[in-house]
């Protein structure tokens, strides 16, 4: 009912006019390409586009933006672009959790828990402080250019160019702006369509699960078999399996942002850039270990 | 001591993960110390990719001279993934799309609207108005009864402070189904009690309780629902709308 331009427009114009049928009709056609977009275009995590869907909503439903609409560009162009400005707004003013003791005092002095006392537990703490720590983001700079444009290349499906690995780019080759953007744009339409990074997440999580199983079943034996088992090493075994939790959490949430990391080929990059294909391994080798150790170091503060 | 797989190379599993797709070394042919290594080169790249993204939102875009190319990069993206299956829109977030477009009556000076679901409770909007400057934040300590995961809130407050008085609204998670509700007032510098709180689930009064000596009520078994908290006493009233979304039963 809605596939044809013109049908669209005055569906729009409608919406422009505050009218409340054709809001809930647009929110019915369109509610997931809101959701789906802060996923699929910046990698975020469905909480986060949670999060960004009910601050576009809220912007959108009173129709006033819709009044941008002209009808002469594509729908889905504006209304990517619309929904672009307003993720960056929405980056710039989210704010940060702030955490608060679960102790109060009243007006005589007296402090009341208002909360449950409960221990935190140390990992979770450590945990935030190395994610957020500024000196991981002074590594990331520490990236040597070319290494850094040769990075951005190989994953380019996820990543953009800024204005000096640009420049970089077209003193080395003499593409122009455009050639260059081109480029990038041809890369990721073929990344587009590689199903091939979906099916290795699965096989880690699968062959994950099968080594819990294995651990769990080295209990089992132990503890028919022998009776006596040793309490520290049922201990270890209990911690292996509880890491191997933890990796399937974290590669479930990467596989939902759809990290399973699309690499460009590395016949492209080095069309692009002029470098032997080679070489290209070895940096993003280096790049990656470089910033494996400055996490380490972050987590044995 | 590592225990490799025969498939294992030992010294090469680093460089295998970088190599060419189909040539690579399979996951699964590794011992679990070399899928461990390959974990953290993944992190370690998922790492690189966050930071990167961040820089482009904080920084990058700022760069005027390249807006529009970048906005042109992001649209072509967007364009050439609507093929791609999308991801479906949650139950909460339906249920909450269908609660705004039906309201009808005007939201009380401070309401809020909180999701319930297995890993806690998070607060997807609320009102603020000038005079009242609420301050809301969320303490990240465990629940009370259920299991969750301890990034994720679990209580929520809110504060009210005005020169006359001060309130808060704590809102817990009781279970997978229900919050808890504690209301706490105290009197300002010339501030007054308000000294009754009643409970109502959409127009039906459900239960009215007298403040305690520390000055707070508390409602427990709050499921999906809207609540209208209304703190009366001495000819005043000051009302707090609380809207409960289930994040995935359709109760």
């Amino acid at each position: 009912m809605y596939k044809d331009s013109v049908s669209i427009y005055q569906l729009v114009q409608s919406c422009a006019q505050g009218d409340l049928d054709a809001l809930k009709t647009f929110f019915e056609i369109y509610s997931e390409d809101i959701y789906n977009f802060p996923i699929k275009v910046f990698h975020l995590t469905e909480d986060d586009a949670g999060d960004f869907f009910i601050y576009a909503y809220e912007r959108l439903r009173s129709g006033k933006r819709f009044h941008t609409y002209a009808g002469k560009s594509s729908f889905k162009t504006w209304f990517y672009s619309v929904l672009r400005n307003m993720l960056i707004d929405w980056k710039r003013t989210k704010k940060e959790i702030q955490t608060s003791p679960g102790v109060k005092v009243n007006q005589d002095g007296v402090e009341y828990s208002s909360i449950e006392a409960e221990p935190d537990k140390i990992r979770e703490l450590k945990k935030e402080a190395s994610e957020e720590s500024g000196r991981f983001y002074e590594a990331l700079k520490d990236i040597k250019l070319e290494n850094r444009v040769i990075f951005k290349i190989s994953y380019i499906y996820y990543l953009n160019l800024n204005r000096d690995e640009m420049e970089y780019i077209r003193n080395k080759t003499g593409y122009t702006d455009e050639e260059i953007n081109r480029k990038v744009m041809d890369m990721r339409e073929a990344l587009s369509d590689r199903e091939i990074e979906n099916i290795k997440a699965e096989e880690k999580i699968t062959s994950i699960y099968r080594n819990i199983q294995q651990l769990k079943d080295s209990i089992r034996k132990d503890g028919s078999d022998n009776v006596y088992m040793l309490g520290i090493e049922k201990e270890k075994l209990q911690h292996a399996i509880d890491k191997k939790y933890d990796q399937i959490r974290r590669l479930q949430d990467k596989r939902d942002r759809g990290h399973f990391l699309a690499r460009t080929p590395y016949k492209m990059v080095s069309a692009l850039l002029q470098i032997p294909e080679g070489g290209i391994s070895v940096t993003l080798l280096r790049i990656a270990e470089k910033i494996e150790k400055k996490m380490k170091e972050l987590d044995n503060l | 001591m590592k225990f490799h797989k025969e498939n294992c190379k030992e010294n090469k599993v680093r460089q295998s993960y970088f190599e060419e797709i189909g040539t690579e070394q399979k996951y699964d042919s590794l011992c679990g110390e070399c899928q461990d290594d390959i974990l953290s080169l993944d992190e370690s790249l998922i790492f690189i990719m966050n930071g990167f993204s961040d820089q482009y939102f904080s920084e990058d875009l700022r760069d005027l001279a390249y807006f529009d190319h970048f906005e042109k990069m992001d649209l072509h993206k967007a364009e050439i993934l609507e093929k791609q299956k999308k991801t479906e829109l949650p139950i909460y977030l339906k249920k909450y799309m269908d609660r705004e477009l039906s309201l009808k009556d005007e939201k009380a000076e401070i309401s809020a609207i909180v999701r319930l679901g297995k890993k806690g409770i998070t607060l997807l909007s609320h009102t603020v108005s000038e005079f009242l400057n609420p301050k809301i934040s969320f303490s990240l300590q465990p629940a009370m009864r259920a299991e969750t995961d301890l990034l994720t809130p679990a209580v929520m407050k809110i504060q009210d402070t005005s020169e006359e008085n001060f309130t808060e609204y704590q809102v817990y998670k009781e279970n997978d189904n229900s919050v808890y509700l504690s209301v706490k007032f105290e009197p300002g510098k010339e501030g007054f009690d308000f000294d009754q709180v009643n409970l109502k689930k959409g127009s039906r009064f459900i239960l009215s309780s007298r403040m305690n000596e520390s000055g707070t009520v508390n409602f427990s078994g709050l499921e999906e629902g809207e609540y209208r908290i209304e703190l009366k006493g001495k000819g005043k009233m000051k009302i707090f709308d609380l809207c409960v979304i289930h994040e995935e039963s359709n109760q």
